[in-house]
């Protein structure tokens, strides 16, 4: 019994890539070569931050450290630390960095 | 524009002062003769008789370079200056001249010009007690007569070093124009030193609450340092300040060049900097200080135009403040604490010291209640048949200068309260006023708090007496609104109404109902007046008691007076229970007498007393596990971190139960229960940590009581941080949790060669041997030294810790080299649990969970293999001729740096404070996560653990200097070369100009490129050596020095485990906020401050132009290149050294290379 499947697109690179329904940001950027760098990966550096272009909705949502993080940058809600989220649906992804 | 007032000026526009006037006079060389004889050598004030031309030429220069206004030369125009030439008799007429100079010279102008009296420091502290209040305050007086007679068009008290000195000259301005019957704008300008005080220890937060309360129109900072060392104090004030905010900084922080004073900063750079500051925080006034010239002024001028007068939301929230820090009145969590034993009717020991003229005891007492966590100080030593005046003078003389918070001035003399506030240099709070006898005394004493700046405490009594009703208080309360706020004008923050307490404790029915009365009025009081604050003289209402039951009460009365929304409480903070800690039993009698909840059968308070009849009870017998089992308490004692009862509980158990028993089945139940909760996110490691605390107090007091010393142990380890690593704190969390859940644990400490860990083995035995390590590097010495152990026959159990590892490097690639099990620990549980299993014959099962956990992931590699690139588009970057990435954009002006080569510098803890990341220290390093606590479950954890803490320790590391804070920092002319080079010059070998004759290459650094997104390597961001443009490579070292390491050790072997944690943690981030400290400093240098981001929480987000690139991060991977770097920096000169390893030596060391190419960020390789 296979996962429904993702795509996530990483607009920086026109990268494509399809994962199981449930996988974390950070192993989509592993697996795949993706352009993104990560920190802390506890959501305090903030060095992972993205944009989602689109498909905001198919993300998990923020862990408390995650939503605490971007608050207190006053960050814009289409943005993300890449390394708090999993993929629920399909995604564009932009790379901010910090 | 012509007939505008100075003050509508400064709605309209930025305005423009002068610059150093002293150094101006010295430059006409003045002569004995000049002066008019040798015994009036070097008073300048006198030149404005003997040499008013020279006066008038300065002052015109300054017009004619674009100022506005001009400052009188009055500077030591006053009594106590003046007296050192004799002529303290000419103050008044000296001043008129000095004004009516400059003010014949603006009149000369066209447009309109401004004269400002300048009001120096003068040559004595006050609150040194250099000079008593009389007199200095005499001294300003007649200069302020002098400058109101002879015109000016604002006073300005200057350079001010001590609050004392500015609450009398400010004083003495309003009363000066009082009698002349003229009203000018008074401006206050402090000077903060390099320490980030003013010279008697006020910061900059103290200043604005003492100052505000003046009625200033203007406060600002001249002198003794330049722009970049004021900007901090500048943002604070132009965030906080209700008024404008005026810059008159030096240029630049005076440098002793061959015994000759040298300011550094050139017109421009100055004015670049002002403006800096100007752009990101918005300041009314601009002007220079020492070492700048009319040159400076004009300077300032032609940027003047690009500013646009200031539109500030400033925030101020009202506080009250002593002579060194601040307290907010609106401090959460509520209550403010006012400490009530430095008063003469409320303890004994107080009243006893005060009888014997003891005045140092008095003080003790006073530094012992700030100790114990009072923020502001009752001080009343009203005694029959003693002079009040005189004690408080005394009292106040010694205790200002050495507790650091506010005051409460308690007495209902008019004269003892206004010598008390003459003597108290911050904002108090005079205690208090009523209207027992009418208006006229309240209104005398609010008099005197408008005079001096201070807030005041009603009471809710009138001519009829006590209010005893809500009704009673709320009506009165209002009166005093109507007095206090509407017509005297006040904030009103600074209206404190206390609505009284009364005893429950003498029975009588007239006060049966009086808290529920009063705390009625809290409510009320909050709805109506929100910005009001209340406070309760707490104890009343237990008194007549017995101590213990006091302190229920009290304790009680609190919670519930808080939750209705009380601010303050007279209380002793030592002797307040946290209300979870009262047995519910005495929680129900206590809030029955409380509410007033008799019954026919049943009266609370007769309760109480039979409770605590007995004499012999112990207080202990009241705390939550009161009837509890022992057990029970011990196990509470355990997940609670209480270590001081722990011992005394054990020893109680010790009747029931052997030790052993004692401690595996109830203390290391207790420690499961914290095992779980940690693991489940209920618990964070901090909490953990103190559990462990109280654990190891337990088992200290046991261990005498068992025979057999180690027969407890359920086995040992052998803990180690590998070769090459100097990395302690992970594996001494691991034996924390170990040792303190029954296991030995043999700590052989960091850069540990495996042939020592393997003779510890042979020589002492162990049940597994963990390794552990933060570096990259140290996971392949893990595995190296797994592959020795093999070579070696051995098979013991060996379990892997540490950041850089993985599960599946460690049950693979590590395993793979070695025939006994290698188990993951991924954090201390883990290898608890680990330990736990493998000395309870546990091994197979683990190594069988560990082979079905894989078949499992195996049967669905789908996760991992199922992520499937679909198209790696066109957009792939190409790289250019020289190999470097195309993304990067070329050409960009290469900035000039303010020197070559590397400087030390030099900064105080406070300032490195100011840096600080506090959401990754208390997320992060400290391990305060929300994991499953609830919002307010996790702020409470914030507000009442984390942030205290926090304060806690900053206060402890400044006033210990507990840190070495040094830095070292440059610029280099520097290249790239190849595709993945940097390389670094000589500064001295460069020639400039068409023929570049020799650069001589002192360092070269290589780096890695991404295979790809952007490929981008460090390289790319610096001029390649082709285009024959020579670039600017910053770099920089800060350190903590070897003391950070020593202080947290200390603790470490003090048992005081959380310490220890919080030291580690926020010296390591201590060094990352000096590292962004001089990174900003670097950013400003090069000119490219311009784009930093406002809020310190953006900065640290990268939240500027450019990167700074630190070795052993994934673009810089190798930590080999600290040698080059190191070299280049001479980092020996504060004490930093590479180990064989690499890395840097002390610990909490961070380098850098910084770039300021704007499309330089971190990227992974």
């Amino acid at each position: 019994m296979s996962k429904p499947r993702s795509k996530v697109f990483f607009v920086l690179e026109d990268l494509e890539v399809e994962v199981p329904h449930g996988t974390k940001l950070s192993e989509v950027v592993e697996a795949s070569g993706a352009d993104i760098t990560f920190g802390c990966k506890s959501g305090t550096c903030g060095t992972c931050r993205v944009r989602v272009v689109d498909g905001n909705r198919n993300l998990s949502a923020p862990t408390p450290e995650e939503r605490d993080f971007l608050s207190s940058l006053g960050a814009a809600d289409d943005e993300r630390l890449g390394c708090q989220f999993c993929v629920l649906g399909d995604v564009s992804i932009d790379y901010i960095g910090s | 524009m012509k007939n505008l007032s100075l003050s509508a000026a400064l709605q309209e526009r930025v305005l423009l002062l002068d610059g150093a006037m002293g150094t101006q006079i010295f430059a006409n060389s003045p002569t004995i003769e000049d002066y008019g004889g040798i015994e009036f050598d070097g008073c300048v004030e006198l030149l404005n008789e003997r040499r008013p031309e020279w006066i008038k030429k300065i002052h015109e220069n300054y017009f004619r370079a674009g100022a506005d206004a001009v400052e009188t030369n009055t500077f030591g125009c006053n009594e106590i200056v003046l007296a050192e030439f004799g002529l303290e008799h000419r103050v008044f007429d000296l001043n008129v001249q000095a004004v009516k100079i400059a003010r014949e010279v603006a009149e000369s102008f066209g447009e309109k010009k401004w004269v400002i009296g300048s009001v120096g420091p003068g040559t004595k502290l006050l609150t040194l007690l250099q000079v008593d209040y009389p007199t200095m305050y005499r001294s300003y007086y007649e200069q302020m007569r002098g400058l109101i007679a002879g015109g000016a068009d604002a006073v300005l008290i200057e350079t001010a070093q001590d609050l004392g000195q500015v609450k009398i000259a400010a004083r003495a301005a309003r009363n000066a124009m009082k009698a002349a019957g003229k009203k000018i704008p008074v401006w206050v300008q402090m000077t903060i030193e390099t320490t980030g005080t003013m010279l008697v220890g006020s910061d900059v937060q103290a200043a604005l609450a003492s100052i505000e309360m003046l009625g200033v129109d203007v406060i600002g900072m001249n002198c003794a340092t330049g722009p970049d060392e004021m900007r901090p104090h500048l943002a604070y004030l132009c965030e906080s300040a209700p008024m404008a905010v005026s810059c008159l900084p030096n240029a630049g922080l005076p440098e002793n060049r061959n015994g000759q004073t040298y300011y550094p900063l050139g017109p421009a750079q100055f004015a670049e900097r002002v403006q800096g500051i100007s752009k990101d925080f918005g300041l009314n006034i601009l002007g220079g200080c020492c070492g700048t010239t009319p040159e400076h002024i004009r300077a300032l001028a032609d940027i003047r135009g690009r500013l646009n007068p200031p539109v500030r939301a400033a925030r101020y929230e009202r506080s009250v403040s002593s002579l060194y820090n601040s307290v907010s009145l609106s401090l959460e969590p509520r209550p403010l604490y006012v400490g009530e034993r430095t008063n003469a009717n409320g303890s004994k020991a107080f009243r006893d010291a005060l009888s014997r003229d003891d005045f140092e005891t008095m003080v003790e007492i006073a530094k012992e209640q700030s100790k114990e966590g009072a923020h502001i100080l009752d001080v009343c030593v009203a005694y029959v048949s003693r002079d009040e005046k005189r004690d408080m003078c005394e009292f106040l003389k010694r205790l200002v200068t050495q507790v650091n918070i506010p005051l409460m001035i308690d007495s209902t003399e008019v004269p003892v309260i206004e010598a008390a506030l003459q003597h108290a240099p911050g904002k108090c709070i005079v205690n208090s006023i009523n209207f027992e006898d009418g208006e006229e005394k309240p209104r005398k004493i609010l008099d005197l708090c408008r005079e001096y700046g201070a807030a005041v405490v009603a009471l809710t009594i009138d001519e009829k007496g006590m209010a005893k009703t809500c009704d009673e208080k709320i009506q009165i309360a209002e009166r005093l609104y109507r007095l206090v706020v509407e017509e005297y004008g006040f904030a009103p923050e600074d209206l404190i109404i206390d609505p009284l307490t009364f005893t429950l404790g003498s029975g009588e029915a007239e006060w049966r109902n009086s808290a529920v009365e009063t705390l009625n009025s809290i409510s009320v009081l909050r709805e109506r007046y929100p910005r009001v604050k209340t406070i309760l003289g707490l104890s009343n209402v237990s008194f007549g008691l017995k101590p213990w039951p006091r302190q229920i009460l009290n304790s009680l009365m609190l919670y519930h007076a808080v939750e209705r929304g009380l601010t303050m409480a007279i209380l002793n903070a030592s002797k307040i229970l946290p209300v979870a800690r009262i047995s519910p039993e005495h929680r129900k009698i206590f809030e029955a007498l409380l509410f007033n909840q008799r019954t026919e059968i049943a009266d609370p308070l007769k309760e109480i007393l039979s409770a605590f009849s007995d004499p012999n009870a112990k207080q202990m017998q009241a705390v939550n596990d009161d009837n509890s089992p022992v057990e029970e308490k011990l196990k509470n004692d355990i997940i609670d971190g209480r270590k001081n009862q722990i011992a005394a509980h054990a020893l109680e158990a010790l009747k029931t139960y052997p030790p052993l028993t004692i401690i595996n089945d109830i203390l290391l139940d207790g420690m499961k229960t914290v095992g779980e909760r940690f693991g489940s996110g209920q618990m964070q490691l901090p909490f953990v940590l103190e559990s462990a605390e109280s654990m190891k107090a337990a088992v200290k007091v046991l261990e005498p009581f068992i025979e057999k010393k180690d027969g407890y142990r359920k086995g040992r380890i052998i803990l180690a941080t590998v070769k090459g690593d100097v990395h302690d704190i992970g594996k001494n969390l691991v034996e924390i949790i170990l040792s303190n859940n029954g296991f030995e644990v043999l700590n052989l400490g960091i850069k540990q060669p495996i042939e020592s860990i393997v003779e510890t083995y042979r020589s002492q035995g162990a049940d597994a041997i963990g390794l552990s390590g933060l570096l990259v590097k140290s996971t392949v010495i893990m595995k190296e030294n797994l592959e020795y152990m093999a070579a070696h026959g051995f098979d013991i159990p060996v379990i892997l810790g540490g950041a850089a590892l993985t599960r599946d490097f460690v049950e693979r690639e590590c395993q793979a080299v070695y025939k006994g099990p290698v188990f993951y620990a991924e954090d201390a549980f883990s290898g608890l649990h680990l330990m736990e299993k493998i000395c309870s014959g546990g091994i197979a099962e683990l190594l069988a969970a560990r082979r079905q956990a894989a078949e499992k992931s195996a049967g669905s590699a789908e996760s991992r293999d199922k992520i499937v690139v679909v198209r790696r588009g066109d957009k792939k970057v190409d790289l250019d001729a020289q190999g470097q990435s195309g993304w990067v954009r070329r050409g960009h002006t290469v900035p000039q740096p303010p020197f070559w080569g590397v400087r030390k510098a030099e900064h105080s803890l406070t300032e490195v404070f100011d840096y600080l990341d506090d959401f990754a220290l208390l997320r992060s390093r400290w391990g305060f996560a929300q994991g499953q606590l609830t919002d307010a479950e996790f702020e409470k954890v914030l507000n009442e653990k984390a942030r205290p803490t926090l304060e806690r320790l900053k206060e402890r590391v400044i006033r210990e200097k507990a840190l070495h804070p040094a830095a070292l920092y440059g610029y280099f002319p520097a290249c790239s070369r190849g595709s993945n080079e940097i390389v670094v010059y000589d500064p001295h070998s460069i020639r400039t100009g068409a023929g570049v004759t020799s650069r001589e290459v002192i360092a070269r650094f290589e780096f890695p490129r991404q295979a790809n997104g952007r490929q981008l390597c460090i390289a790319d961001f610096i001029a390649h050596e082709a285009t024959g443009i020579v670039d600017v490579l910053g770099v920089q070292l800060v350190t903590m020095g070897h003391v950070a390491s020593e202080k947290a050790h200390a603790a470490y072997s003090d048992n005081q485990f959380s310490e220890y944690f919080f030291m580690h943690g926020l010296s390591t981030e201590l060094t990352e906020a000096y590292a962004e400290l001089i990174h900003a400093q670097v950013r400003m240098d090069l000119g490219i401050h311009g784009r930093d981001a406002a809020s310190r929480r953006a900065l640290f987000s990268q939240g500027y132009q450019g990167s700074r690139y630190s070795f052993g991060y994934p673009a810089c991977p190798d930590m080999e290149l600290n040698a080059p770097l190191l070299k280049l920096l001479g980092a020996e000169q504060i004490g930093v050294t590479l180990s064989e390893s690499f890395q840097m030596v002390p610990e909490q060391t961070t380098s850098a290379l910084v770039v300021y190419h704007p499309q330089a960020r971190y990227f992974s390789t």
